[in-house]
């Protein structure tokens, strides 16, 4: 019955280590409990520390400033060894460096840097990065074949009614730039002239919006340049590209340069609903009096799910040269001075030529420029959701005779989403709160709200597995329940008795809808197999901290996509990553966009009005990209919530966590004790 | 403080290496003199509890009358049956007592608690009340339950065979060679079934091979998760006098182990790593593994992985730490299924150098029973451990987990000492 091999046999037999030949472990003798008679003058063997010490090991380290979309610009450290990044470290230094009088920062600010900056090595270095252009390979076929009209059959042959289900070809950067040239030519040439104007009548755009081009091809072209403060370092570069095609303009329809027209700049920033909405009518000032000082020393803070906003103002009399040079303490740092430093909420109210970048200097209560009239909002008031309300949808609630809408006959039951948008209803709260949302009695009646946190992953959220694994309660690296996308997965806030109500354990999967007369997607099918890819699927987290109408998922999760889903279906670990691009998705089915929409609310649309100029203090009208155009827009959405299956492992039964007496709603005895404070005893 | 230095001397009465000893070789005896109400005079002789004499009543009347107490004092934790259900002291109905069964014993223990575990003090009670509630444990269980679990030092031989022992010894030699019984309970109490561990031995003059064989009705031969838990056995040998602490030996006495673990044998068939016992786990990468990182992946390469992506023979084992250190429990290419380690008191249990690992082991498991052979040369070098020869004699004690109750460490199923011959 025994299973000794020869060469064990011979070990034991044989006459004893010495035969083995193994040299490789060093020989010490069992160290052992010695009797100590003074510690002092004793110190354990502890050699085993050298291999901490050698994994810690690096051979140069250099500082950056880590620039991401949330623009806190942090200076992190990163350490190397073997030409690999191994770490990225906070140097603790923001209080080292000066700004241009001598001012430095306190160590309050350390720690800086969050775990996204953490951890960009391993996104550099991880699966999920692009490394070079690619094509997708019906698009490339349409450009080959000279970017004939798309037809509906054309649309079909070219996979522009199933791009997710296409193909991707590597290209040459030279082809890329060549591809993306002969596309921007083709839109100018299409579009221009009569026949151009002729051919967006006939898609839909109203004749303002064609007389507004021009005849030129070039004005179809649309630019982001990106956000303020980061297109300064660099987007706004598309900004220039959009103004360049003017040259193409010239070429195409051969006009000269005073008659040739760029492409248009498209700022979409807050169209996100990125910032908190100040409003410029009142201060002039978007929003920029937030300091930090205040909310260290307050008691309570409420942040619903917007960024706090920073001193977004203009950095002043720095040069590269200064800075490189170390004028400032380490060569390359520097605190930057906006103005004051630190920030002096109102500094400018009592030292510029105007307290505020208002018509009237002052802040203002008041708004008489007729379109304000013409929306209703020429006093501050309240309009409930366009959408997430109980009661008629974007109703202004006021009592106050001197608001006087123009709802332009569109009548209370109209509910197209535009209809909804634009409508301009007064009523007081007597009358409003007698209303109705369809849309909720149909029994949407959750609140769905989609913030971001700040810290953790600004604007994307799982670009390596280890946020995927922080990002929920749900992270697992070992994804015992294959049923998981990754080695994470989106959650949903539900308040405990909200979901019991509808027979939800806490880690149950669900099914999230918002209203099906758009989504997931306008033309929905249950039997359309797009719609099992874009009905939302996510886990419950039970969340007392939510009220009974309210559920939250964070934004900006990777969405699920036809490959996605079928990698996950077929897969044997059953992993949601796409076959053939390696793209990850963080959801088994649907995401954020199955539930939500912008509602672009006329009154948000601020470029015809004035304004604090964003890089200046100085005093302007009209159009600004990024922080004045479109001034925020509501995100919250009605929803249903329906159990898709079983939180237990592999689908059956309750998910294990919420069995253990420690989650909430579902405390045990000591768990009680503990929430109440009662497992210590004051002495 | 009285109470306090009480039950200091009860406890020692049942420190945890002397669980149900004979009486015949008691580590304290439960001394009936002072009685209870006499304060200790010095801490150098500490009172002893004693019962009081027993009133005049009928067992069953004592007992129905313990059972009611039983019911208001003792039920929340020790169970409406008594057998420790929902927390987990001594199940009464299997009638292991934890410092012996007898009437004084349990009165002493029933009165003063033991400290250092849950178990209150009774001084609320009247004398006669904690006699009834003892009355009425002990009905709850045989008086031979706590004979049969009893630790007896027994003599073992491990018998010369005339023939050189073969590689693999044949079932039917073993057959021939005597088998003994050995008791063992819990190092750290849990509920357990009696394991009928019986003990073999053999050796030819070169080497020694003892059979250890128990009853397991599950096979555990996994380690890698968390959740996971491993059978195993060890033996400890000690040569000499005086015997040093059972438990682990002590700076002045080292103790050896032949020890066996089902995991390790199981990963000479086939090595279990973490992605083998995880097969659906995915990590994006690790920095220093062969290949570089994200080696070959990026733009739609991570779609196409292999079965084994990230194996732990494919990792630098500068970052595999226990490996780095020299553990050999860490190290991926170890081979062997048994170990030989040595100790000199807690916490120094430490496996012989690589070099210096001569025990072979192999367990089979069947009938929901273990049988595993241990296998070493008799002489070794002196830093391989103990070097035994023929006609010495040795104590030895045994020790087995069981992974199905998340045995591990020194949660485990042990004897106390007995003595090992070696035939000469």
């Amino acid at each position: 019955m025994q299973d000794f091999n020869r060469r064990d046999f011979l070990k034991v037999t044989g006459t004893a280590a010495a035969v083995l030949g193994i040299t490789e472990f060093p020989t010490r003798l069992l160290a052992g409990v010695d009797e100590i008679d003074n510690p002092l003058a004793m110190y354990p063997n502890r050699d085993w520390e050298k291999v901490y010490r050698d994994q810690y090991r690096y051979d140069s380290t250099f500082r950056y400033v880590c620039s991401p979309n949330d623009t806190h610009a942090c200076r992190l450290q990163a350490f190397v060894r073997n030409g690999i990044v191994m770490r990225i470290e906070q140097p603790y230094d923001v209080a080292n460096y000066a700004d241009l009088f001598g001012n430095k920062a306190t160590c309050n600010w350390h720690p800086r840097g969050c775990s996204k900056g953490y951890t960009m090595h391993r996104r550099m270095y991880g699966p999920y990065r692009l490394r070079y252009p690619m094509i997708r390979v019906g698009w490339k076929q349409w450009a080959d074949d000279g970017f004939p009209e798309l037809t509906p059959e054309g649309r079909t042959k070219y996979k522009f009614d199933a791009r997710g289900k296409d193909r991707f070809v590597r290209a040459s950067w030279d082809n890329a730039f060549k591809y993306i040239a002969k596309g921007l030519e083709a839109i100018a040439r299409r579009y221009s002239g009569p026949q151009g104007a002729e051919l967006l009548k006939q898609q839909g755009y109203e004749p303002e919006m064609i007389s507004e081009m021009g005849g030129a091809g070039t004005r179809t072209l649309k630019f982001r340049g990106g956000m303020g403060l980061l297109g300064v370092i660099s987007k706004y570069g598309m900004y220039r590209v959009s103004q360049t095609m003017a040259l193409l303009d010239a070429k195409v329809r051969g006009v000269d340069e005073k008659t040739a027209r760029g492409g248009r700049n498209w700022s979409n920033y807050t169209w996100h609903g990125d910032q908190a909405p100040g409003h410029p009518f009142v201060h002039g000032l978007q929003t920029s009096d937030v300091d930090f000082n205040d909310l260290r020393f307050s008691k309570l803070m409420v942040q619903w799910g917007k960024n706090l906003v920073e001193n977004k103002m203009t950095a002043r009399g720095y040069t590269y040269k200064d800075i490189m040079d170390g004028k400032y303490g380490e060569p390359g740092a520097a605190l930057l001075l906006f103005r004051t430093y630190p920030r002096h909420p109102f500094w400018e109210q009592i030292t510029e030529s105007q307290p505020f970048y208002t018509p009237t200097g002052r802040l203002q209560a008041y708004n008489d420029e007729p379109e304000v009239i013409e929306y209703g909002e020429n006093f501050i008031v309240h309009r409930e959701g366009p959408e997430g309300t109980p009661y008629l949808p974007n109703v202004i609630v006021s009592s106050n005779p001197f608001i006087r809408p123009d709802d332009y006959g569109i009548a209370p039951e109209a509910m197209h989403w535009d209809e909804r948008t634009v409508r301009n209803i007064k009523l007081p709260w007597a009358d409003a709160k007698l209303t109705k949302n369809p849309l909720w009695e149909k029994g949407y009646k959750f609140f769905c709200i989609t913030p971001k946190t700040r810290h953790r992953v600004h604007s994307q959220w799982s670009v390596c597995d280890w946020h995927q694994q922080w990002d929920s309660n749900f992270g697992d690296p070992y994804r015992m329940d294959k049923r998981s996308p990754g080695v994470g997965e989106h959650q949903l806030h539900m308040n405990p008795q909200a979901a019991r109500d509808l027979g939800i354990n806490d880690g149950d999967y669900v099914y999230v809808d918002a209203n099906p007369a758009d989504r997931p997607y306008v033309g929905w099918m249950p039997d359309d197999p797009f719609y099992k890819v874009a009905r939302r699927m996510l886990r419950v987290k039970y969340n007392p901290a939510y009220p009974y109408n309210a559920v939250m998922m964070k934004h900006a999760p990777y969405i699920a996509t036809e490959k996605s889903v079928a990698a996950h279906e077929s897969r044997p670990d059953g992993r949601a990553v796409s076959a053939d691009t390696g793209y990850q998705s963080n959801f088994r089915y649907g995401s954020q966009q199955s539930v939500t929409r912008n509602w672009h609310m006329p009154m948000h649309q601020t470029d015809t009005l004035f304004h604090k100029a964003k890089v200046s203090m100085s005093f302007i009208f009209g159009g600004e990209a990024d922080n004045h155009a479109i001034n925020t827009v509501p995100k919250e959405t009605l929803v249903r919530v329906v159990k898709a299956e079983d939180g237990g492992l592999g689908g059956s039964g309750i998910w294990e966590p919420a069995t253990r007496g420690m989650t909430p709603d579902a405390e045990n005895d000591f768990m009680k004790k503990y929430l109440a404070g009662e497992c210590v005893k004051p002495s | 403080m009285f109470s306090r230095l009480i039950v200091c001397s009860v406890v020692f009465g049942v420190s945890l290496f002397s669980v149900g000893c004979s009486k015949s070789k008691p580590t304290a005896p439960p001394v009936a003199t002072p009685p209870v109400t006499t304060p200790p005079k010095t801490a150098a002789t500490p009172p002893v509890v004693t019962a009081p004499t027993e009133r005049p009543a009928s067992p069953e009347v004592q007992i129905a009358a313990g059972k009611e107490l039983y019911t208001t004092y003792c039920l929340s934790c020790h169970g409406e049956s008594g057998d420790g259900t929902p927390t987990s002291p001594r199940d009464y109905t299997q009638g292991i007592f934890k410092g012996g069964r007898e009437t004084e014993q349990l009165y002493a223990r029933t009165l003063l608690g033991m400290p250092g575990s849950p178990m209150p003090s009774s001084t609320n009670l009247k004398p006669e009340e904690i006699a009834d509630l003892v009355h009425y444990l002990q009905s709850l269980s045989d008086p031979s339950a706590q004979a049969k679990v009893e630790h007896k030092r027994t003599r073992l031989v491990a018998k010369k065979s005339g023939k050189t022992l073969p590689e693999a010894i044949p079932d039917a030699q073993w057959e021939s060679v005597p088998a003994t019984s050995i008791v063992v309970s819990p190092l750290w109490w849990r509920n357990f079934d009696d394991p009928d561990l019986k003990i073999q031995a053999l050796h030819d003059g070169q080497s020694l091979a003892i059979r250890v064989s128990w009853i397991d009705a599950t096979k555990n031969e996994h380690s890698v998760k968390p959740q996971d838990f491993r059978d195993m056995t060890a033996v400890q040998f000690f040569k000499g006098g005086p015997e040093p602490f059972l438990g682990m030996g002590s700076t002045k006495g080292t103790v050896d182990f032949w020890a066996w673990a089902a995991d390790w044998q199981a990963d000479r068939k086939q090595y279990a790593d973490v992605d083998t016992r995880y097969p659906n786990m995915a990590v994006d990468e690790y920095l220093f593994e062969e290949g570089g990182p994200g080696g070959g992946s990026g733009n739609g390469e991570g779609g196409k992985e292999g079965d084994r992506k990230h194996p732990t023979a494919k990792q630098s084992k500068d970052y595999l730490s226990g490996w780095a250190a020299g553990n050999l429990l860490s190290d991926p290419t170890r081979s062997f299924t048994a170990s030989g380690m040595q100790a000199k008191g807690f916490g120094t249990l430490t496996m012989l150098p690589r070099p210096s690992q001569l025990v072979l082991g192999n367990g089979e498991w069947s009938d929901s029973r273990w049988t595993v052979v241990l296998r070493r040369p008799l002489a070794v070098a002196a830093d391989a451990g103990l070097s035994l020869a023929p006609g010495e004699k040795l104590s030895v004690a045994f020790a087995i987990w069981d992974g199905e109750a998340r045995d591990r460490d020194g949660q485990k199923l042990i004897s106390i000492w007995h003595d090992l011959e070696v035939e000469k």
